[in-house]
């Protein structure tokens, strides 16, 4: 059973990132360090890529019902996004932050792996969920990584001034396409719910959340258009929206007004 | 003074303000007036209200684009008013439970019903009037950047106003058909029944289940927490683990009945239920477990005094509804399958597999069927076709430099 290797995988994942994050700091960058430093994590990268096949595999099943396995996701895109963004840019806080979290989500469905608690329910069984789903989680991982540079920016400030400038420039490269998979998800889902429910949009605590980020991302891409200079307000903007995002996707069975989701499914 | 400065609506400030001033003043109007009426807004309105909307925003421009106040309601300033304002009222939406208990002052500002307050009701507004300036400001010239823009902002002005518009055309009922019976009639709900342009006849309810699941449970019934556990596929022959016990399976049968102690195979007939011989950690002897249905009881074997096994109910997969479907148009009867995620289409109306006599599953007598009727679908459609179109562009597009 491939769930009984996860804590062992996510060691191996842990271990190759650490390896590569060691190499970033080395102070001579011969050919072969630079090599390394982005080997390695590619390495636990493909490895969480074949943990999930496999996954896929054995469940018979996209292995994208419960919340542990849509936290597998997006750490999977998470580490992805992480590489290439390194890759691009060389900032050695993007990658420690980026795969800190990859991590902390690994670890978080260590402790609840609540895992497959439910088989797929007959309207979860259509061809918009893996879409729809997958593409929700790249954007999430994305806004992650946004959100993740804006507070690195905050944190450099003081060294640097244009730091901040810096950050929400890589930060709002990385909102554009988020926010642009974002809404595929959501008019994705609307047309799923259409199709499922014989109404694309009823305000459905979830959906009424899914909006409300949107709204936020939204708010944010105008502000940035019309304010550029705007710093503080843009990466105070760029977390509490990614806040928001959290809640949409973790939080909603614990607020009072959602107790009645038709999304909330077990796990 | 200041605030009535011309200034001060051109600053961030003031973009705000303004959005938390229209709040407050809809609210007034959600106090003195109550929860808005949307059923007066059928058909033909609904469709004048489109028009008009449409042909007074594109009047308002071409009439007074060079005028002060006009430029204003085409520029950032009113769209961060307008995009703050609705994010305003989805936020107290997105806190407040939506529904009818709730305590008088919160109905009283229309918080429980966010979507009939003249808070949503007004920014909805604000936000249809601003979005469209704007993409009317920006139409010329109609080549590259702005082509995305359009595609983006038109698509959300056209599903958000067909959407919000179109709100009280859409109809919905229940049909709840029994086996062998034909209806041609829906039920509206509070006891209105309405006449269909089709009928349908049920022929067969059909379920499928997901293989069972194992499961302990105490002396009290309750169930042992079991979710870290992985789940297994139940299959003849096969050697599992399961809590901590090994299981082996020497029997599989889909369909079963209990005769006393034993069970037998059965199928076709009523009330027949999932059942599973089993075998624990080596044991020579072997057992029937089975969830119980509502024609036999469940069994159990026990494991220690205070540790049963038995089988969860199965979890539904698949549920559907065979059927003959009958239209005053002229189609005679016509076989039709209707399923969850399968809906159907006729006579302008979508049909869906909505639920069965829960109590019988599989055997359920009846089906429960949701019909509806949404003539504005296609225009949302389109709108979400363009932002569709547009976001793929936006993935793709070079990100400006932003110094
Ligand atoms: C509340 C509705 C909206 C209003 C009032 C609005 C208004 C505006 C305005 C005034 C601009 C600046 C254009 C300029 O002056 O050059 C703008 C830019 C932009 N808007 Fe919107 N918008 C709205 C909704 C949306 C939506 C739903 C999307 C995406 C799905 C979107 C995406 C964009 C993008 C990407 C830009 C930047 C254009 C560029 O980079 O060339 N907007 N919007």
């Amino acid at each position: 059973m491939i769930w009984h290797w996860f804590i062992l995988m996510t060691l191996v994942f842990a271990i190759t990132w650490l390896l590569g994050g060691l190499l970033i700091f080395k102070k001579d960058r011969t050919k072969s360090v630079k090599l390394f430093q982005w080997l390695l994590p590619l390495i636990g990268n493909v490895a969480i890529l074949i943990f999930i096949a496999l996954m896929w595999i054995e469940l018979d099943r996209p292995p994208m019902r419960t919340m542990a396995e849509t936290r597998l996701w997006y750490s999977f895109f998470v580490a992805w996004i992480t590489w290439f963004v390194f890759l691009k840019t060389e900032s050695k806080p993007m990658y420690i932050l980026g795969y800190i979290m990859a991590l902390v989500f690994l670890i978080v469905d260590i402790i609840h792996p609540e895992y497959q608690s439910k088989n797929l329910m007959p309207a979860l069984q259509s061809p918009w969920f893996i879409p729809h789903v997958v593409v929700y989680m790249i954007s999430y991982a994305i806004l992650g990584a946004a959100c993740v540079s804006a507070i690195i920016g905050r944190f450099s400030i003081r060294k640097n001034p244009n730091s901040l400038s810096d950050s929400i420039d890589l930060s709002m490269k990385l909102v554009y396409p988020g926010f642009a998979l974002l809404t595929l998800g959501m008019l994705m889902g609307a047309i799923w719910a259409k199709i499922a429910w014989g109404n694309y949009w009823s305000w459905d605590p979830k959906e009424t959340w899914a909006c409300l980020t949107w709204l936020f991302y939204m708010l944010l891409i105008h502000l940035q258009y019309s304010h550029p200079k705007r710093h503080k307000l843009l990466s105070n903007l760029l977390v509490l929206s990614f806040l928001v995002l959290v809640i949409t996707w973790m939080g909603i069975r614990y607020l009072p007004s959602a107790m009645s989701s038709v999304h909330v499914y077990g796990g | 003074m200041k605030y009535f400065k011309k200034d001060y609506f051109y600053s961030l400030r003031g973009s705000f303000a303004l959005a938390i001033m229209l709040f407050i003043v809809s609210t007034v109007l959600q106090l003195i007036f109550g929860k808005i009426n949307v059923t007066k807004l059928q058909f033909p309105i609904s469709l004048y209200l489109f028009l008009e909307l449409f042909f007074i925003i594109l009047a308002l421009w071409l009439i007074f684009r060079k005028h002060a106040v006009m430029r204003w309601f085409a520029s950032q300033w009113a769209t961060t008013t307008a995009i703050s304002l609705f994010l305003l009222v989805v936020t107290i939406m997105a806190l407040t439970p939506q529904s009818s208990h709730a305590p008088a002052i919160i109905r009283a500002l229309g918080f429980n019903a966010m979507i009939f307050s003249w808070q949503y009701a007004v920014s909805v507004a604000f936000l249809l009037f601003v979005l469209g300036f704007v993409t009317l400001r920006k139409l010329k010239p109609f080549k590259g950047r702005q082509i995305a823009f359009f595609i983006n902002h038109f698509g959300l002005w056209l599903a958000l106003a067909a959407a919000v518009i179109g709100f009280a055309d859409r109809k919905q009922a229940v049909m709840q058909v029994g086996v062998d019976e034909l209806v041609w009639y829906a039920d509206e709900g509070e006891g209105d029944y309405m006449e269909l342009p089709f009928a349908i006849k049920l022929e067969k309810f059909i379920m499928k289940f997901h293989s069972p699941r194992f499961v302990l449970f105490n002396k009290e019934g309750e169930i042992y927490d079991t979710k870290n556990y992985n789940p297994i596929t139940i299959a003849k022959g096969k050697n599992l683990s399961y809590g901590g016990y090994d299981i082996y399976v020497h029997d599989y049968l889909e369909e079963a009945v209990a005769m006393g102690d034993n069970i037998v195979p059965m199928s076709n007939m009523p009330g027949t239920m999932v059942a599973v011989k089993v075998s624990v950690n080596g044991s020579d002897s072997a057992a029937w477990i089975a969830p119980g249905s509502y024609m036999f009881q469940g069994h159990f074997l026990q494991l220690h005094p205070d540790t049963f096994l038995t089988l969860l109910d199965p979890e539904p997969a698949y549920f559907g509804s065979d059927i003959l479907l009958y239209t005053q148009s002229g189609i005679a009867s016509e076989k039709h399958t209707i399923a969850v995620n399968e809906p159907l289409k006729v006579e302008g109306w979508d049909v869906y597999q909505s639920s069965y006599d829960s109590a019988m599953g599989k055997d359920s007598q009846y089906s429960v069927f949701l019909i509806v009727k949404d003539p504005w679908l296609p225009i949302v459609y389109a709108g979400i076709f363009l932002l569709i179109a547009g976001a793929i562009w936006m993935m793709f597009a070079k990100i400006k430099n932003r110094s």
